[in-house]
């Protein structure tokens, strides 16, 4: 069993955009969980908007998460408040309601009873009363001390930990800064790492430059200066010198031609191979995921909905979001395509008014976000 | 055979830069026929845009049209001119542009957009008198245009003689005896063109004062009811009015609620949901796909019978992809329409496509069927594009094509594709090839083709991909057959 590197639990993201009654809470990304085991490519797909992007920055500590988890190279390096936050409040009212129910039931009792009786009616359920409070401060306290501690996880300064995770970004013109030279661009995280030594550096960056494909003489020069698939060279580059063990690549191919999509993919799988890096490949392209991808999570609205070995997958997709998605993938071959049924996902079919839907292990390895009545009919289905 | 809705003749097209002429297109000829679907693939900078640019007549400012023809409907689209292009495109030959966002104009309401073509080409009276005048005007500006060229020949034939010191004297006769023909020509077919210019409007002048008398009566008539009738059946009288004043106004021009009427049809066709309301609401607050669905919906309001697709699916993801096809192949089927489809995404291509024409470097390195060129490619560089795309199979290294496309400031002498190409042979950097015809409908431009060449299969992972297509098209027909 292969060492996990990365574990992500019940990861909440949510943006809220206005103010009273035009308050808007987004639900980006919504109780998400799962684990990436080390050198593995994991692949994250869905449509645009669905919160794969937010997941992968998320997890990156570019947005603190609203709740939920996130362990990496067994720390924990960020950790919501929201939650416990809630919990305190849960606490609270729970308590308010048995106070209000012991002083109800008191009310009734001190009414039947008499006069002498009265005081230890009182007293009792006084020191009822007194234990209810107790235990809620003494939860709350505890829940409390929690806070502190999560937030201490959450700092940014636990840099030893946080440089073996880099991201490689979308967009290779947009995500690289045009007045800084490519040594720049590279040596930036080095010195944020705290390297003070220039020839170090140099060195590093020569070395770097060579692993992705580019030549040294490179170094000096301006992001213009290259083609798309060199800009994304320069991004992978830049993730690769501070040596990380795990890269986050959110759409790395996506704005690229495809005779460059080729080059970058090899590449990645090149330095998985060599390196044993560990890559969360997010991508809305299926085929490529298929190709370069070990595991494959399906994301729709904010919820991982299956997650599966990427053959597993594609031979018994049982979410009917998944073969919807799995439907509209084109391929190469026009016969094909000329009886291609593309299958349409429609969310009402699942009923989870009484039912509340979770993320099942249905088969080894094969998750899927449903309930009960629904993991019978996908067990029946996989016979 | 069918037959041959636009064709395109040895066109090139290049663009003036500071430094030098960039060879954008480069002398390609193809045909294109009624109802199909022609895809053009190719790399970003291989020209394929640029040839549907020119087809539309909206090539940037520096673009200059070296050579060659595209005839449509017997007029050659390269040579007409602006106010006549302005008749075609849109009405005739519409397109969908790549990129949903920043081809509608974002402070403004959709309806307004998807409108405003239908009433600025709606003016019916004006239409129908340029209509009526239309051939004698093409003679008379036509003539001009010859003469004009005449000049400028004229005054060229003189700079190189005068350079070479030859006798200018027979020139400068010759050039005036063909002034002296065509000025009177000239001067006889404006007189022509103006006399039918005002009998057309006198004509349609005519025309329009007895409709509005015909109007007047009618509204005087319900007015007359009117006056006599009371109260609740006023409301009822005053809506006949107004009713009989709209239909005369759409007589002479599209009207602002007819052209409202058209565009939530057309809104419904392309399956945007409450179009009365969505029509009152600004781009930003449309999602990817229904934003392509509004630039389709804009192109349609005209009843073109040429579509041009440039890219209409790259900024898309899978799912939504995979709607805007079937909507365009749903609507190519009811409107009959004929269809250039861009793209680099094979697969789409595979799904739309009855014909494909891979271009690179400015120039169609094959041509045909879809069948002919997904099953049998013949040009390495379709090689090279079918083998760096990962299918739901592969699992080898991809292949990646070396280098990067040629700067066509200096295009290449030999075959652009040469210096990638591991399969190149010592005359592919000599000499360009020519097409070799392979079938009836099938040409690549490659000297594998050529008799004397070595003989060259196409890669491994073409092979396989090939022999994996057929298993499953025998299987699938033999799931039909039980």
């Amino acid at each position: 069993m292969a060492e996990t590197i990365l574990s992500v639990r019940n990861l909440k993201q949510h943006f809220t955009t206005g103010l009273g009654r035009n308050k808007l809470v987004v639900k980006a990304v919504d109780d998400v969980s799962f684990d990436i085991q080390k050198g593995e490519v994991f692949g994250l797909v869905g449509e645009s908007g669905c919160g794969k992007t937010t997941t992968g920055r998320t997890i990156i500590k570019l947005y603190e998460p609203t709740d939920g988890e996130v362990y990496f190279l067994g720390e924990r390096i960020s950790a919501g408040t929201i939650g416990i936050k809630d919990q305190i409040k849960d606490e609270k009212r729970q308590a308010a309601v048995e106070i209000a129910a012991l002083k109800e039931t008191m009310a009734q009792e001190l009414a039947g009873a008499s006069d002498s009786a009265k005081a230890g009616v009182q007293d009792t359920y006084q020191a009822k009363i007194k234990e209810v409070e107790l235990k809620r401060d003494a939860v709350i306290k505890t829940l409390k001390r929690d806070i502190p501690k999560r937030k201490e996880d959450t700092a940014q300064d636990n840099r030893s930990i946080l440089n073996k995770m880099q991201m490689i970004f979308q967009d290779p013109i947009a995500s690289l800064n045009p007045r800084m030279t490519v040594k720049e661009i590279i040596a930036e995280g080095l010195r944020i790492a705290g390297e003070t030594k220039e020839k170090v550096i140099s060195e590093k960056v020569q070395d770097v430059l060579k692993t992705v494909g580019l030549l040294p003489e490179h170094a000096s020069r301006y992001p213009h200066e290259f083609s798309g698939g060199q800009r994304q060279r320069i991004g992978i580059a830049r993730a690769l010198v501070v040596n990380p063990e795990f890269i986050i690549a959110d759409e790395p191919i996506s704005a690229l031609d495809v005779s460059i999509q080729a080059q970058v993919i090899n590449l990645l799988n090149d330095l998985r191979k060599d390196f044993g890096i560990t890559i969360m490949f997010i991508a809305h392209d299926l085929s490529v995921v298929k190709y370069f991808a070990d595991r494959i999570g399906v994301m729709y609205y904010g919820k991982l909905v299956e997650l599966a070995d990427k053959d597993e997958l594609f031979k018994n997709p049982l979410h009917p979001y998944t073969k919807s998605l799995l439907s509209a993938v084109p391929l190469p071959d026009p016969q094909y395509e000329r009886g291609r049924q593309r299958i349409k996902y429609d969310p009402t079919v699942h009923d989870y008014s009484a039912d509340l839907p979770e993320l099942h292990e249905i088969k080894k390895g094969h998750l899927i976000y449903a309930n009960q009545a629904e993991i019978a009919a996908y067990k029946q289905e996989l016979k | 055979m069918p037959d041959v809705k636009l064709s395109v003749k040895d066109l090139s097209v290049s663009f003036k830069t500071p430094q030098g002429l960039v060879r954008a297109v480069r002398d390609i000829n193809f045909d294109l026929y009624q109802k199909e679907t022609l895809a053009i693939v190719g790399e970003s900078g291989s020209g394929k845009s640029v040839t549907s640019r020119s087809i539309m007549g909206i090539l940037a400012g520096n673009a200059v049209v070296d050579s060659g023809s595209i005839i449509y409907e017997d007029e050659d689209l390269t040579k007409i001119r602006e106010e006549d292009f302005h008749k075609l495109r849109g009405n005739k030959l519409g397109m969908i542009f790549q990129d949903p966002l920043s081809s509608l104009n974002p402070i403004m309401k959709i309806g307004k957009q998807i409108t405003e073509g239908m009433i600025v080409n709606g003016k019916h009276l004006k239409n129908r008198v340029k209509a009526k005048a239309h051939p004698q005007r093409r003679k008379y500006l036509n003539l001009r245009d010859s003469l004009e060229k005449a000049k400028a020949a004229y005054k060229d034939a003189l700079k190189e003689a005068k350079e070479s010191g030859a006798d200018t004297a027979a020139i400068k006769s010759d050039f005036l005896a063909k002034q002296a023909d065509l000025k009177p020509a000239i001067a006889e077919a404006k007189a022509a063109y103006n006399s039918v210019l005002k009998e057309a409007k006198a004509e349609v002048d005519a025309d329009w004062q007895a409709q509005k008398a015909k109007y007047a009566e009618k509204i005087k008539a319900v007015k007359a009811q009117m006056a006599s009738a009371s109260g609740e059946d006023k409301r009822g009288y005053r809506q006949e009015i107004a009713d009989l004043k709209e239909e005369l106004a759409r007589y002479k021009q599209v009207t602002k609620k007819e052209a409202r009427e058209r565009a939530v049809e057309v809104m419904n066709e392309v399956g945007i949901p409450e179009p009365e309301r969505r029509l009152k609401q600004y781009p930003f607050q449309f999602s990817g796909g229904m934003r392509q669905r509004i630039v389709i919906a804009i192109a349609l309001t005209a009843d073109p019978d040429l579509l041009i697709c440039d890219e209409p699916t790259t900024a898309l993801d899978v799912t939504i992809q995979a709607q805007i096809l079937e909507l365009i192949n749903r609507l190519k089927e009811e409107r009959d329409l004929t269809v250039i489809f861009i793209t680099h995404d094979l697969g789409v291509v595979a799904n739309m496509a009855d014909r494909v024409a891979v271009m690179y470097a400015g120039k169609i390195v094959e041509i045909g069927t879809s069948e002919e060129i997904f099953y049998d490619p013949k040009h390495p560089y379709t090689w090279a594009l079918l083998s760096s795309m990962p299918d739901l199979s592969s699992r080898d290294r991809l292949f990646s094509i070396p280098g990067t496309p040629p700067n066509m400031l200096f295009p290449p002498k030999g075959d652009a594709f040469a210096d990638r190409n591991e399969y190149a042979l010592a005359i592919d950097f000599e000499q360009q090839p020519p097409y070799f015809k392979i079938s009836d409908t099938h040409y690549a431009a490659t000297w594998l083709l050529h008799e004397d060449s070595p003989k060259v299969e196409p890669p491994q992972v073409i092979q396989d991909r090939i022999k994996a297509m057929k298993q499953r098209a025998k299987d699938s027909t033999q799931s039909e057959a039980r």
